[in-house]
C-alpha cells in the first residue's frame, strides 16, 4: 500500500511567511537603499576614485578571443604591466597608422607562457610586440609562469557563466566608482581599519593598491593619486621590490611599517641564487625562445621584444639580479629578434615614474610617440 | 551561474518576468525547465547530458518497478537505477581518489604502476542531483510513493535550479506535487522570499567571503606550526565560513524558490546552538542528513538490531557522509569523527540521558560549548588538505607550538572573534524558534532597517563572485 504519492492528491508542503507590511517594508528599503547607495558612490567620487574598467580574467579572455581570429594587419602586445601602463594606445595606433591594436598584457605575469599561447594556439601571423620586466621574465620557471598559465587556461576553459557575468559587469563598471572590484569592496577597505599589530606577527606584504583606472581596451592610466601622493607611491615602491627580490613573503609587521626609501634599501636584498636560472636552464630557457619566434617567423609574422623603463632601487635591483648582458642582450642574440630598450634611446629617457616601475598617465602618449617610430624603424630592418 | 553574480540577477528577472506572464501551466512549467537547463548548462554545456540521463533512467525505471510485483525484476529495475546514479557519481567524483589509491598500493606492494593522469572535471552538483533522483526510484521500490503522472513535473523536480547545484536535496514528495498545479507567489511570498535571498547572499558574500574567508586561508595555508591564538581563530573563521557558504545558498535557493511560489525545505537550523550530536545533525544539513537516515541507516537495520550494529551503522552512514563530501581520506575522517561522536553520545545517552541535572541549564549550557568545541576540531580535517597539516593545526590548537608563528593581523583577528561570539550567540538564542517566528514578533521598523544595512552592505561589498564551497561536492 503506497502511503502517499507524487501527485497532488496528498497535502502540499507549505512554508510560513512571517506577517508583517511587507509592501511598506519593500519600499522602505528601496529607498533607503538607493539613497545609501547613491551617498557612497559620491563618496568615493569625492575621494578621487571614477568609473572604470576591472582588469578581470574575462576582459582578458574577450580580447584573446579577437586574437584567434586576428588577421595579418594587426599588432598584439604580450608583456605585464608596464606595457599596459606605459603603451598609450590611441597613440600607438596615431604613430603606426594601424588601428589593429589587441592588448594582451596583464600585470603581474611573464609573457612567455600568453607568447607560446598566441604562437601555437592561432594561425595569427601579424605583429607581436613583446614587453619585458627582467624580474618577471627572466627569473626562473618562468616559461611556466603559473599565473600567465592560469590565464590561458582560463580562456580555453571560459565558460558561459563566465562569458554573461563579463557582460553584465562591463554594464555597471562605466557607471559605478565603487564597483571597483579590487580597491573599493568590503573585503580591501576592511584591512585600512586603524588598529596596531603585534609587534612579532608576520604577515604577507601589502597587496597592490590601487595604481590605475582601466579602459574597455584594457589599457591602464596611472591614477592621479600615484603620481601626486608620495606616501602612497611608496607603499606600491616596496611591493615591487619585495616582488623583485624574492625575500619571502613573510615580513615582520614593525618592520614593515617602519620601512621608507632609505631604509628599504637595507632591508632588500638581491634575489637569493635559487630564483635565478642556472646556465644550463638559461640555454633551453633561450633555445625555447627561439623555437617559437622561429615558428612565428616562417608563417610570416614579425616579432619585436621591448624594454620599457623602470627607475630607483627598482632599477638597481633589476640590474644586479638580471645583468642585460646575460639576459636582455642575450635573448636577442639568441632568438635573432630584434628589440628595444629605454637605455638605448635617449628618446624613451627622462619620463616620470611615480613608484619607479611605471609611467604616469601624462607620460605615456609622449614615451609611446617615441617607441612607436623607434619599432616601426626597427621592424623595416 | 552563481547566485552571488549579477548575471544571475538578469537571468531570475528574466524568468520570475516569464513565469508572472499570463501563460498556461504548462508553458510556464517548460519554461522553468528549460531555465533550470540553461543554468546548469552555463557552467559546462555537455554536462546537461548528465542530467537527462539522469532523468531518463530513473523515469523508466521508477515506471518498470511500479508495473511489477515480482521480486526479482523490481530489485533489477533498482538495481539499474542505483548502479547508474552511483555510477555517475562514482566516475566524475571519485574516479582519480580511486586510482590514486590503487596506485599507492601497487607501490606498496612493489609493483611500478604509472597509469595516465585522468583529467576529470567534477560536474557541478552531482552528488546533489544524484542523491535526489535516487530518492524517486528508492521510494517507489519502497513502496513509499506511486511514480509521477508527468513527465514534465519529473524533469522539472530533477532540474528546478534554485536547488540543482547545492541543495536542499529535496524528497519527490515535498516537490514533484507543487508541480501539478499553477503556482505563483502572492506578495507575502514573493517579499519573503526577496528577503530570504537577500540574507542568504548576505552570509555567503559578505560574512563568509568577506569577514571570514581570509584568516581561514592564511590559517590553513600555513607550511609553519602558528601560534595557538592563530590557530584557533583560522579553524573558528572556518566553522563560520563553512556554515554562512552553505546556509546561505540554501536561504537563498529557498528565498529563489518561494518568489516563484514554490516551498523548498529547510537545511539548517541554528546548528552552532545544538547540544549533542544528533541534535547537531538535525539542525546541520538536515536534507542530506534525513537522506542518509531513511536511504542507509534504516535500511542497513538502525537501532533495531542491538547496540553493537547500531554503532557499525552509524560508523558507516557518517563515514559514507564523509566521503560524500569530497574523495580525500580527511573527509573520512571528519565523517569517522562523526559516527565515534555520535556513538559515544548514544552510550552517554544511556548512563545519563535519563538524569534530572541533564535539563538544568547550566548544564545544556556546558553541554552546548562541548559540542561546538569537538564540532570545531572536526572541521580541521574537513578543511586541511593533509593529515599532517591537520595534526600540526590541532597541536597548535592546543598549546603543543607556544613558539608558532603569528601570521594574524589585528583586524583579521577583531573580525573573527567578533563575528564569531555573534554567530554561536544567535544560534543559541534561536535553537528553539524559527527566523520565521523571530521576524513575525520583530516591529516593522526593525525588519525594514534590517533588511536595509544588509542589502546595503550587500552592494557595497560587490563580492568577487566566489564559488559555494559546496559546489566542489
Amino acid at each position: 500500500m503506497h502511503s502517499y504519492t507524487f501527485n497532488s492528491k496528498t497535502e502540499q508542503f507549505e512554508r510560513g511567511i512571517p506577517n508583517q507590511p511587507w509592501g511598506r517594508i519593500g519600499l522602505f528599503v528601496l529607498v533607503v537603499v538607493c539613497l545609501g547607495v547613491a551617498g557612497w558612490e559620491m563618496y568615493w567620487r569625492g575621494q578621487g576614485y571614477e568609473p572604470s574598467y576591472d582588469g578581470t580574467e574575462s576582459s582578458w579572455a574577450e580580447f584573446r578571443a579577437k586574437a584567434q581570429h586576428a588577421g595579418p594587419e594587426y599588432t598584439i602586445m604580450v608583456g605585464s604591466s608596464r606595457a599596459l601602463f606605459d603603451v598609450d594606445m590611441p597613440t600607438w595606433r596615431q604613430e603606426m597608422g594601424n588601428e589593429h591594436l589587441i592588448q594582451l598584457s596583464k600585470e603581474g605575469t611573464g609573457a612567455l607562457p600568453v607568447l607560446r599561447d598566441i604562437i601555437e594556439k592561432t594561425d595569427f601571423s601579424g605583429t607581436l610586440v613583446v614587453s619585458v620586466t627582467p624580474g618577471l621574465f627572466f627569473a626562473k620557471g618562468r616559461l611556466h609562469d603559473e599565473w600567465a598559465e592560469t590565464l590561458v587556461k582560463y580562456y580555453h576553459k571560459w565558460s558561459p557563466a563566465q562569458k554573461m557575468e563579463h557582460q553584465a559587469n562591463l554594464l555597471v563598471e562605466p557607471v559605478f566608482a565603487f564597483a571597483e572590484k579590487g580597491e573599493l569592496n568590503l573585503a580591501y577597505l576592511l584591512p585600512r581599519l586603524p588598529l596596531p599589530n603585534r609587534p612579532d606577527v608576520l604577515f604577507e606584504a601589502d597587496g597592490v593598491p590601487k595604481l590605475s583606472n582601466g579602459t574597455r581596451e584594457r589599457q591602464a592610466k596611472m591614477w592621479n593619486k600615484v603620481a601626486t601622493d608620495s606616501a602612497y607611491a611608496l607603499r606600491a615602491r616596496r611591493i615591487w621590490l619585495g616582488f623583485a627580490s624574492r625575500n619571502g613573503p613573510l615580513m615582520r609587521a614593525d618592520a614593515y611599517a617602519a620601512s621608507t626609501d632609505e631604509t628599504m634599501s637595507g632591508k632588500f636584498k638581491p634575489p637569493p641564487p635559487h630564483v635565478l636560472m642556472t646556465q644550463g636552464e638559461k640555454d633551453s630557457f633561450f633555445m625555447q625562445i627561439r623555437t617559437w619566434a622561429d615558428t612565428f617567423r616562417k608563417r610570416g609574422g614579425q616579432m619585436i621584444f621591448i624594454r620599457p623603463p623602470s627607475s630607483g632601487m627598482l632599477l638597481e635591483l633589476e640590474k644586479v639580479a638580471f645583468p642585460r648582458a646575460e639576459t636582455w642582450d642575450v635573448l636577442l642574440e639568441r632568438t635573432g629578434v630584434p628589440g628595444v630598450h629605454f637605455e638605448d634611446y635617449p628618446e624613451l629617457q627622462g619620463f616620470e615614474l611615480p613608484e619607479w616601475s611605471h609611467l604616469r598617465a601624462e607620460h605615456s602618449p609622449p614615451f609611446t610617440r617615441a617607441l612607436a617610430r623607434i619599432v616601426k624603424e626597427k621592424l623595416k630592418e | 551561474m552563481l547566485f552571488n553574480s549579477l548575471s544571475f540577477f538578469f537571468f531570475f528577472a528574466v524568468v520570475l518576468a516569464l513565469h508572472y506572464a499570463p501563460l498556461p501551466w504548462r508553458v510556464k512549467k517548460i519554461n522553468l525547465l528549460l531555465a533550470s537547463y540553461f543554468f546548469y548548462a552555463a557552467w559546462n554545456p555537455p554536462f546537461v547530458a548528465l542530467l537527462w540521463l539522469s532523468t531518463a533512467i530513473d523515469w523508466f525505471m521508477a515506471k518498470k518497478i511500479a508495473q511489477t510485483e515480482e521480486k526479482g525484476r523490481r530489485r533489477l529495475f533498482l538495481l539499474v537505477s542505483v548502479v547508474a546514479n552511483l555510477g555517475l557519481l562514482g566516475y566524475f567524483k571519485y574516479g582519480k581518489f580511486l586510482l590514486d589509491n590503487f596506485t599507492m598500493l601497487m607501490h606498496n606492494a612493489g609493483i611500478d604502476y604509472q597509469p595516465a593522469a585522468p583529467d576529470i572535471i567534477l560536474p557541478v552538483g552531482i552528488s546533489f542531483y544524484t542523491f535526489q533522483t535516487m530518492a524517486y526510484t528508492l521510494d517507489v521500490y519502497l513502496r513509499r510513493a506511486k511514480p509521477a503522472d508527468s513527465f514534465l513535473n519529473f524533469a522539472l523536480f530533477v532540474t528546478f535550479f534554485p536547488q540543482l547545484v547545492a541543495g536542499p536535496i529535496v524528497r519527490p514528495t515535498e516537490l514533484v506535487p507543487q508541480f501539478d498545479q499553477p503556482k505563483q507567489a502572492n506578495r507575502q511570498q514573493l517579499m519573503w522570499g526577496l528577503g530570504l535571498l537577500t540574507l542568504g547572499l548576505f552570509q555567503k558574500m559578505v560574512v563568509a567571503d568577506t569577514l571570514l574567508s581570509k584568516t581561514s586561508e592564511m590559517v590553513f595555508g600555513a607550511e609553519q606550526a602558528l601560534y595557538g591564538l592563530d590557530a584557533w581563530l583560522g579553524v573558528l573563521a572556518f566553522t563560520g565560513q563553512i556554515f554562512c557558504d552553505f546556509a546561505g545558498y540554501s536561504m537563498a535557493a529557498i528565498g529563489i524558490a518561494l518568489c516563484l511560489g514554490f516551498a523548498l525545505p529547510e537545511n539548517f537550523h541554528c546548528p552552532y546552538g545544538a547540544v549533542g550530536f544528533s541534535d547537531f545533525w538535525r539542525r546541520w544539513h538536515i536534507t542530506l542528513s534525513s537522506w542518509l537516515r531513511d536511504y542507509l541507516y534504516v535500511p542497513l537495520g538502525g537501532n533495531r538490531k542491538g547496540n553493537m550494529r547500531t554503532y557499525i551503522n552509524l560508523m558507516i552512514t557518517m563515514v559514507l557522509g564523509g566521503l560524500w563530501h569530497g574523495a580525500n581520506w580527511t573527509f573520512v575522517a571528519w565523517g569517522a569523527l562523526h559516527g565515534i561522536y555520535l556513538s559515544a553520545e548514544r552510550v552517554i545517552r544511556g548512563w545519563w540521558g535519563d538524569k534530572r541535572w541533564i535539563a538544568n541549564p547550566v548544564i545544556q549550557m556546558l553541554l552546548g560549548a562541548g559540542t561546538f568545541y569537538l564540532v570545531t576540531l572536526t572541521w580541521v580535517f574537513f578543511r586541511a588538505q593533509t593529515f599532517p597539516q591537520a595534526g600540526r593545526l590541532l597541536a597548535s590548537m592546543h598549546g603543543w607550538h607556544p613558539d608558532g608563528i603569528k601570521i594574524l593581523p589585528t583586524y583579521q583577528m577583531v573580525l573573527v572573534a567578533a563575528t564569531m561570539t555573534i554567530m554561536v550567540s544567535v544560534h543559541w538564542a534561536m535553537r528553539t524558534t524559527t527566523l520565521e517566528a523571530v521576524v513575525q514578533r520583530s516591529p516593522s521598523w526593525l525588519v525594514a532597517g534590517t533588511w536595509s544595512v544588509i542589502l546595503f552592505l550587500l552592494i557595497i561589498n560587490q563580492g568577487g563572485g566566489n564559488a559555494f564551497i559546496y559546489f566542489q561536492f
